[in-house]
């Protein structure tokens, strides 16, 4: 068992380690000059003023001594500034971070519950209206691009019938008031709530749900309610975008698995036992039918991070996915590094914990 | 049925309460502009982006300032504002850079009057002067085309810092400061405040690169009597046209404290302009709004507007273009800050949907040109095809049809260049001993004679057995198609040959650039003459500039650019600057294609009063000036 997780670290360090290089050589490859933007503006023949540029930002060191300096600053989890931004890189990614959030993890909880309900009732009554149109909307959301449909989606509803903004996080002229003292009090109030219940009630329900309701709950304390519905208002025709999407998708995925798991001999023999079919249904096929959704959620959870970019751009989202967009139009390079190591670290964590739980969940696993 | 109703009902009562979930705009009155990038900071020095150009003209003034003219005025005829005041252009023989006040008066930039103490004089410097020059031009010409630095012999150093700095008949200009002008935090604006800003650049030449470029004539300045008076160390005026007119004055009580200028972010910015940003009005990633100063002075308000100011103006970000277009169209934004390719405003323009967008299209300085690589590594290189290299340039240059490209290309949305490269309304483009504009030749017939002459004669498939390609980007694909055809009419064959991000390195001559052709762009205004330099001339050492992408090599041609460059005398500068393009016409090493408009959409839904200016998107002074709400 031990030997399990020591494989899975190192495997996971190994990667870690060919991504930080990657995402040092790549950028210099894909440039002639990585010194490029850092000249902004200055004039070509320059030549001194461009030498000395290079020489203050080590342009001129060998590659491989630039490279050990990369590392080392990785290492110590400095990233520098960002030369567009004029602000070290983690205020700049901070400052995006929970914008992704909002639009992600709401338009992935929306999808999974959506999703897994909607999978169940059409996995349950095959070949009926449900599933039919489940598959008639699987055809449709891998044909059609989610820009277009963003883009279509603005159009009529935020420029026609003008029941959506179409642009920002915040009506133009307001930015979001977060009280951090009022937000952590909250949160620390909840937690101690929450291991509290879960001492007296001994249900494993409020370890996982503690954290994420004392984040709700801190952000409802600390944000005033005007800024929050503003707030909604503003995502929530991005958020029915990739919930359309996403809740198909994640539906098609439960479906799929409740019709394999319905055709296993286990279910039979629970039938044959006599249980009811409603016990039948949720207590053995629907949660063994949930597991592939297990790995399916863990992989995307990079995605929470990383938005989508298209969809921030098309609303002009002030998310991760519009900053690296920004980072690498606009050569910053360190940025544009240091979300992508971000990303990329994010990934590799979570498909680490995916495996830890699926381990969990599924003793076939252990056995293996 | 029951169901229907309710579903009917509960769309309905979304439809009428969500909108009320979001909250006025702040600035709903303010002129509203839209943009695809914001900028980041509000350095005045540190981007090129539209937006922050865009901030920069309202925060911050130049020593001088130039208008352009009006679209629809006629030389000799008059034209008439919306405010009905008319428009007097500057008479070039005593303005000739058509200057007007900034933060200093217009009179200090011209020869000095009997008895005034203002305009300029020529001088010789003295042994210390001259050689502090030539130590401050070493750090830019310390290094050679390729980056490296150049180990000269102290005889070696003299006899090239001879070459770039002129040891006689310098300009000492004197101006007077503006009365009326004030930061907006408050202090008075005096003379010190220039003398510091070109100082300050020229010590952080490192970090504000692209400012001290401008400064490498400029020797030094005081302040005499509240006056400003500064050094050039040269008899180039246009030079001085640069310095006083780009380079935007930042207070000294502010940047002295500023150590590293590169890296500020400067998102209250002080400056003498007439707005400013109140706190919490730099919104990043989403709205800027800048406010009009109620400190401003009312002499200089009654000057810069001839209504009443707009009091706020609003810029939003909007990343995507057509998101954008529609926020116009729907009345959500008076303006796009960003300019349009001709293909989408022929569209916006044929399609009844977006009536209400109104379209501005007026010239641009930039010219689009066929650039032949004429260098040692180039197919066009000396004793080429046969020894016929001039000879298929030439009938090249006959066969470009330039009305058919502005047809094809743009829509019809471009102008028609002369083969000296500089538009017709510039007092200095080429013109014949009639003095008329002289247009680029088209005759199909003539080309053809001209190839028949030479060793490739045109075969039965009306080929020539040339072919060539033009190396260029993607968003020239059409144009090189659209010479393509118009080639075949000579049995030449073009083909098209995708750049790649290291394009702008490939056509360098010093990276041995091997390519037939490239289609370039071009701009030669009055203030931009030392282009012709920079595009066709030579470094000391012989080898072409960085910007001579046709690798030309030709020390007539250099000879005549050193003596204009070094005219003081307008006319007779003008004079010489048409013989270099007719000389460099002659050589048939850049062809003019067209000069692509500068296309700007906006709406007179709530403002009325914009005005084109040539060469200017709508958003320019006189804009500023003339727009008011409706």
């Amino acid at each position: 068992m031990k030997g399990y997780y020591f494989k899975k670290i190192l495997s996971s360090i190994f990667v870690l380690f060919i991504i930080i290089s990657l995402n040092f050589f790549l950028p210099r490859m894909i440039f002639q000059d990585p010194a490029q933007p850092y000249y902004a503006g200055v004039p070509e023949d320059a030549y001194a003023l461009r030498e000395q540029i290079r020489e203050e930002y080590g342009f001129n060191d060998p590659l491989i001594v630039q490279y050990f300096d990369y590392l080392g600053r990785v290492f110590t989890l400095d990233f520098g500034e960002s030369h567009y931004y004029k602000e070290s890189v983690w205020t700049v990614m901070f400052s995006r971070i929970p914008w992704s959030m909002v639009l992600t993890i709401s338009s992935t909880v929306i999808s999974i519950t959506l999703g897994i309900i909607y999978g169940a009732i059409a996995g349950k009554r095959r070949e009926h209206t449900a599933d039919k149109a489940l598959l008639w909307l699987s055809g449709v959301t891998t044909a059609i691009p989610s820009f277009w449909l963003a883009l279509v989606s603005v159009m009529l509803f935020a420029f026609t019938i003008k029941l959506f903004p179409y642009r920002g996080a915040m009506t133009a002229g307001y930015t979001l008031t977060f009280n951090m003292p009022l937000f952590l009090i909250a949160f620390a109030l909840c937690v101690i709530l929450a291991i509290a219940l879960r001492t007296i009630t001994k249900k494993s329900l409020f370890v996982f749900a503690g954290i994420p309701v004392s984040l709700l709950a801190g952000i409802i304390v600390a944000v005033p309610p005007a800024d929050i519905f503003d707030v909604a208002y503003h995502a929530a025709l991005p958020v029915m975008i990739s919930v359309f999407s996403g809740t198909i998708s994640y539906a098609l995925l439960v479906r799929n698995s409740m019709i394999a798991v319905t055709n296993e001999d286990y279910i039979l023999t629970a039938r044959a036992k006599g249980l009811p079919s409603s016990v039948v249904l949720y207590k053995h096929t629907f949660r063994n039918a949930l597991l592939p959704l297990i790995t399916n959620v863990g992989m995307s959870m990079a995605g929470l991070l990383g938005g989508s970019v298209l969809m921030e751009k098309i609303f002009s989202w002030p998310g991760m996915g519009q900053l690296l967009l920004d980072a690498c139009n606009n050569g910053d390079y360190l940025l544009s590094q240091a979300i992508l190591l971000l990303f990329a670290v994010i990934t590799v964590v979570c498909n680490f914990i995916t495996d830890l739980v699926y381990h969990k969940f599924d003793p076939r696993v252990k056995e293996v | 049925m029951k169901k229907i109703i309710s579903v009917l009902l509960f769309i309905s009562l979304l439809i009428l309460m969500v909108p009320s979930c979001g909250r006025q705009d702040k600035y709903a009155e303010s002129l509203r502009v839209g943009t695809t990038e914001l900028p980041k900071n509000l350095n005045p020095y540190s981007s090129t982006a539209s937006s922050s150009t865009f901030f920069v003209g309202l925060f911050y003034n130049t020593a001088l300032s130039s208008n352009s003219v009006p679209v629809g005025y006629e030389t000799g005829k008059t034209f008439t504002f919306p405010d009905g005041s008319v428009y007097t252009p500057s008479d070039p023989k005593i303005n000739p850079l058509a200057f007007e006040d900034g933060l200093l008066e217009a009179e200090g930039a011209f020869p000095k009057q009997d008895g005034s103490v203002y305009g300029y004089e020529y001088f010789d410097p003295t042994e210390e002067q001259w050689k502090a020059q030539c130590e401050k031009e070493s750090v830019i010409f310390g290094f050679d085309e390729s980056g490296n630095a150049i180990n000269e012999t102290e005889e070696e150093f003299m006899e090239r810092a001879l070459i770039t700095v002129p040891n006689k008949n310098w300009m000492r200009f004197r101006f007077k400061v503006v009365d009326g002008h004030s930061w907006n935090d408050g202090t008075p604006f005096t003379a010190e405040d220039i003398k510091f800003t070109f100082d300050y650049i020229v010590k952080h030449a490192g970090s504000l690169g692209s400012q001290a470029y401008f400064l490498t004539d400029y020797h030094s300045s005081e302040v005499v009597d509240g006056d400003f008076v500064f050094i050039l160390s040269s008899n180039n005026y246009t030079a001085m046209k640069s310095i006083c007119n780009s380079i935007v004055i930042i207070p000294k009580h502010i940047w002295q404290t500023v150590r590293n200028p590169s890296k500020e972010k400067n998102l209250n910015p002080v400056g003498t302009g007439a707005y400013y940003i109140k706190e919490g009005d730099y919104i990043e990633g989403s709205t800027i709004t800048a406010s009009f100063r109620e400190d401003y002075d009312e002499k200089l308000t009654k000057e810069m507007f001839a209504y009443e100011p707009i009091k706020n103006i609003s810029v939003i970000l909007m990343s995507n273009e057509d998101v954008l277009i529609n926020a116009l169209r729907e009345g959500s934004i008076d303006l796009m800050m960003d300019t349009v390719n001709s293909s989408k405003a022929y569209a916006v323009k044929n399609n009844s949907t977006y009536d209400n967008i109104q379209i501005s299209s007026v010239y641009n300085s930039f010219v689009s040109t066929l650039l032949f690589n004429v260098g040692p590594y180039g197919a066009f290189k000396e004793g080429s095809f046969n020894g016929y290299s001039k000879e298929i340039r030439q009938a090249i240059s006959l066969c470009i049809d330039q009305q058919v490209l502005i047809d094809e290309v743009l829509h019809g949305m471009g102008v028609k260049v002369g083969d000296g490269l500089v538009q017709d309304y510039y007092n200095h483009a080429y013109v014949d001993e009639n003095g008329n504009y002289v247009y680029h030749r088209t005759n199909v017939e003539e080309a053809n004679a001209l190839l028949d002459k030479t060793s490739y004669k045109m075969d039965e498939n009306g080929s020539r057995g040339i072919t060539l390609t033009v190396f260029a980007s993607p968003d020239k694909e059409v144009t090189v198609k659209a010479l393509a055809t118009q080639l075949k009419q000579i049995g030449i064959t073009l083909e098209y040959d995708q750049a790649t991000s290291t394009y702008s390195e490939d056509i360098k001559q010093y990276n041995h650039a091997d390519f037939d052709m490239i289609i370039n762009s071009v701009s030669f205004t009055p203030e931009q003459m030392l282009m012709f330099d920079a595009r066709y001339g030579v470094y000391p050492s012989g080898s072409p500039r960085v910007f001579n992408y046709s690798g030309v090599i030709d020390n007539d041609l250099v000879a005549m650019m050193k003596t204009m460059e070094q005219t003081a005398n307008t006319e007779e500068q003008y004079k010489l600057c048409r013989e270099i393009q007719k000389y460099i016409a002659d050589m048939a090493i850049e062809i003019p294609l067209f000069s692509e408009n500068t296309i700007t959409f906006y709406s007179e839904n709530r403002y009325t009063g914009w005005t084109e200016a040539e060469g200017s998107s709508i958003w320019n002074s006189y804009s500023i000036r003339y727009l008011h709400t409706k």
